[in-house]
């Protein structure tokens, strides 16, 4: 169910009917109905689904916050980089839909401010650098410089391929956390 | 009194009102996609205009033709301030990263949030798409011109990583990030990507 609910809204059918889910997925229109309200439901569902094995703040492996900034940034990179492989493509569309859906906004929002925890704990030590509002500004670099968008304007507008992304958001991110040096004239 | 008007007369009275009925329409589209209110059904944009469901049918097939005319519509007005300014000869990096902030900012106030509301259209209409991503490309054309000086420092093979990187720090979804999201004021965001971009320069 929730498969075919993904399916139909990456076709173009924005919030897809509950008829069109029952239909793409051979299940009763009654049956959909005792597990979700209306399309939108079966939508939140399928993109739990898709985020539910990405990294939250609680699975960023301990030993890796004492190691050097090269590492964490190459982790993140890494990560952000396989998911964006597996998911951007709904992540976008599901997104876009969400425009008109509160529900699925609210899911969005809460995975995106996962994502700002994860960037807020796996740079500890540079961001204490920073005192408020600089950090909070760092912070939100550091989050937009890997963002699902980002992803989405390097392969698509830029053609870049995966070693010139990887090398571009590493580049990005390290200039996000770097300390504030003198004023470039 | 002699009525002197005809069918020229005629022709003209109905010229001008389809003109303003139009952009009735268009000015009711883009303040709906500007209130972030997301993407209008041609219903909706008839109430705003005030017009009737067929006058507007009479115009536009439906939400995405009025919508991609309504971005067109948008970059021929604001063409003057979509247009980055040639800087004087002798400008440094640092010159150009300001110009380029400045300019980038002006577009992102003008413009973002209509941007963002044509552009979660886009994946489900290509006539939007293609409105959207045509004045994209115009400014991403603008930043690889600016920035060609400093670009063709760098080894040729690094220089389109280089400019997609430039691009992604000042994109429209960047800035509704900090902005939005994380609640930068403009002056903080101007100071960020100052920042940024200048780091980005350098050479590796």
């Amino acid at each position: 169910m929730i498969a075919a609910a993904v399916e139909l809204s990456l076709e173009g059918n924005g919030i897809p009917l509950l008829q069109d889910i029952a239909e793409r997925s051979g299940v009763s229109l009654r049956s959909l109905h005792r597990y979700f309200a209306d399309g939108d439901a079966v939508l939140a569902e399928a993109y739990l689904s898709y985020v539910n094995n990405e990294p939250s703040p609680a699975r960023v492996p301990t030993g890796l916050l004492v190691a050097p900034l090269a590492e964490r940034v190459a982790w993140r990179v890494d990560e952000r980089m396989d998911e964006c492989l597996r998911t951007n493509a709904a992540f976008l569309a599901l997104n876009t839909r969400a425009r008109r859906s509160p529900r699925l906004q609210e899911i969005i929002e809460a995975h995106r401010q996962s994502q700002i925890e994860v960037v807020r704990r796996l740079f500890i030590p540079e961001l204490a650098r920073f005192d408020e509002p600089e950090r909070a500004a760092r912070v939100a670099l550091a989050h937009t410089a890997t963002m699902s968008e980002s992803w989405d304007n390097l392969t698509r507008r830029h053609g870049l391929d995966d070693e010139q992304i990887s090398a571009t958001w590493t580049r990005t991110l390290l200039a996000a956390l770097a300390p504030s040096g003198p004023a470039v004239p | 009194m002699t009525d002197t008007s005809g069918p020229r007369d005629e022709i003209d009275g109905r010229h001008a009102r389809r003109e303003r009925n139009q952009a009735l329409v268009l000015d009711a589209v883009t303040a709906f996609l500007a209130d972030g209110e997301g993407f209008p059904t041609l219903q909706q944009i008839a109430d705003r205009a005030g017009l009737s469901l067929r006058s507007v049918h009479r115009y536009f097939d439906d939400g995405d033709a009025a919508v991609a005319a309504a971005v067109v519509e948008f970059q021929e007005r604001h063409r003057d301030a979509m247009t980055l300014p040639p800087l004087p000869p002798g400008a440094t990096t640092s010159d150009r990263v300001d110009h380029w902030i400045g300019f980038a900012i002006r577009v992102q106030v003008l413009g973002a949030t209509a941007l963002l509301a044509a552009t979660a259209r886009a994946d489900q209409s290509t006539t939007v798409g293609s409105a959207v991503e045509t004045g994209r490309a115009i400014t991403l054309d603008q930043m690889r011109t600016l920035f060609e000086p400093d670009l063709s420092d760098l080894a040729e093979a690094d220089r389109p990583a280089a400019l997609a990187a430039l691009h992604c720090v000042t994109l429209t979804e960047s800035w509704d990030n900090l902005v939005r999201r994380h609640r930068l004021d403009v002056d903080r965001v101007r100071t960020e990507w100052r920042r940024m971009l200048l780091a980005l320069l350098q050479p590796t």
